[in-house]
């Protein structure tokens, strides 16, 4: 401790330790019978963090995920550039499922409530939340919106993520599954543009397969992409709107809510 | 974009660190952002000088970028990649596991 003024630097027991930086100080301490650190003039001292900057995000969907869990729910985070057809795909999944299960939807956009109407005249409830300028839901938002939706215990929470290929990939929701949907209209390079999406994505939708026909897409090259960036991910070729391969994707839905159960 | 929410949580971080610790002032501020995590240090720096409070004004950022590395499924070896979507630079399999490379995380803090 310092004699003069008492500053007591050695005595930092906490998680800092001496600025091994400052050979002013290391002097300091080695005179410390009669150190000459003027009163007032405090130290500098090195905390080691070593923290996640998303600390708060990740405990939030943790927290989410317990919740979810809890009631048995199975929530799919959706992801996907402005337009794919997200919002189609679950208007049509939900047409298929709501009389054997129950389901919300919360939908993320900048602006609107379109999309939250548009599910709930399929006889759903859902929740839109505007973001504003944001460019992608968080956790706290997700947690909010859990708290105002009457949960759909032992079904299903379909978020809707706002459309963006890029920010909603490193934001932990507490989902079980991210799903990116890519429209045949987007080209085959998508996953090599955007990898951090389809890094964290278990499953991979190609929706308006219909238009595949009339499109220069090399869907083998868009499948080769994707497994490139993630080689587990799974894939499934759809149309929305002409329900071809609405199968797979029922069937992949099933078996995400088994796997889920058996995890409990 | 997202950079922005990511400049607020590092600031939230440090302002409940000097809650604890009892600090008025941060010198410097060494962050790691993985090459293959998904934030643009550039990006990060700029919506940090947005975000910081009083208590950091004078701050220092220090953004050190980790290396990519992976495990190649293939040839059970640990091999250094630059960017996702990148095979294995022995054998050439895209079967690889990203082990390190996408870490985004407040290291230290140098205080008075």
């Amino acid at each position: 401790m310092c004699n003069i003024c008492g500053c007591g630097h050695g005595e930092v027991t906490m998680e800092g330790k001496d600025n091994k930086k400052s050979d002013e100080y290391q002097t300091y301490l080695g005179q410390s019978e009669a150190c000459f650190h003027t009163a007032g003039v405090e130290p500098s001292r090195i905390f080691e963090i070593e923290k996640d900057i998303l600390t708060k995000n990740k405990h939030t969907a943790a927290h989410n995920r317990q919740h979810l869990k809890a009631d048995d729910i199975l929530a799919l985070n959706f992801v996907s550039s402005p337009g794919s057809g997200k919002t189609t795909l679950l208007v049509e999944t939900i047409k298929v499922l709501k009389e054997k299960k129950t389901i919300a939807v919360i939908e993320g956009d900048q602006q609107t409530s379109a999309d939250a109407e548009r599910i709930r005249k399929v006889g759903v409830q859902s929740l839109q939340i505007n973001t504003g300028r944001g460019c992608h839901l968080d956790a706290d938002m997700i947690h909010q919106a859990m708290h105002k939706l009457d949960m759909p215990l032992g079904g299903y929470l379909f978020i809707e993520n706002v459309g963006n290929l890029v920010c909603p990939a490193g934001f932990d929701l507490g989902e079980a599954h991210k799903v990116v949907v890519v429209s045949t209209t987007e080209g085959e390079d998508k996953p090599l543009k955007y990898p951090d999406m389809f890094a964290a994505s278990s499953l991979m939708i190609i929706n308006k397969k219909d238009l595949i026909p009339h499109l220069n897409i090399d869907i083998k090259t868009l499948k080769e992409n994707a497994r490139k960036v993630n080689p587990h991910i799974a894939i499934i070729a759809l149309s929305a709107q002409t329900g071809e391969g609405m199968d797979s994707w029922l069937k992949w839905l099933d078996g995400a809510k088994m796997m889920a159960q058996a995890n409990q | 974009m997202h950079e922005v929410s990511l400049a607020n949580s590092l600031v939230e971080l440090i302002e409940a660190q000097a809650k604890v610790e009892n600090f008025l002032q941060v010198k410097e501020i060494i962050v790691e952002v993985g090459k293959l995590s998904h934030v643009e240090p550039k990006a990060l720096s700029f919506a940090f000088e947005i975000a910081k409070t009083a208590i950091m004004s004078n701050a220092k950022l220090i953004i050190l970028e980790p290396c990519g590395r992976a495990y190649c499924l293939s040839c059970e070896k640990t091999v250094p990649i630059e960017k996702r979507g990148e095979p294995c630079s022995y054998c050439k399999s895209y079967q690889i596991i990203v082990q390190e490379g996408v870490e985004l995380k407040l290291k230290s803090l140098e205080v008075v």
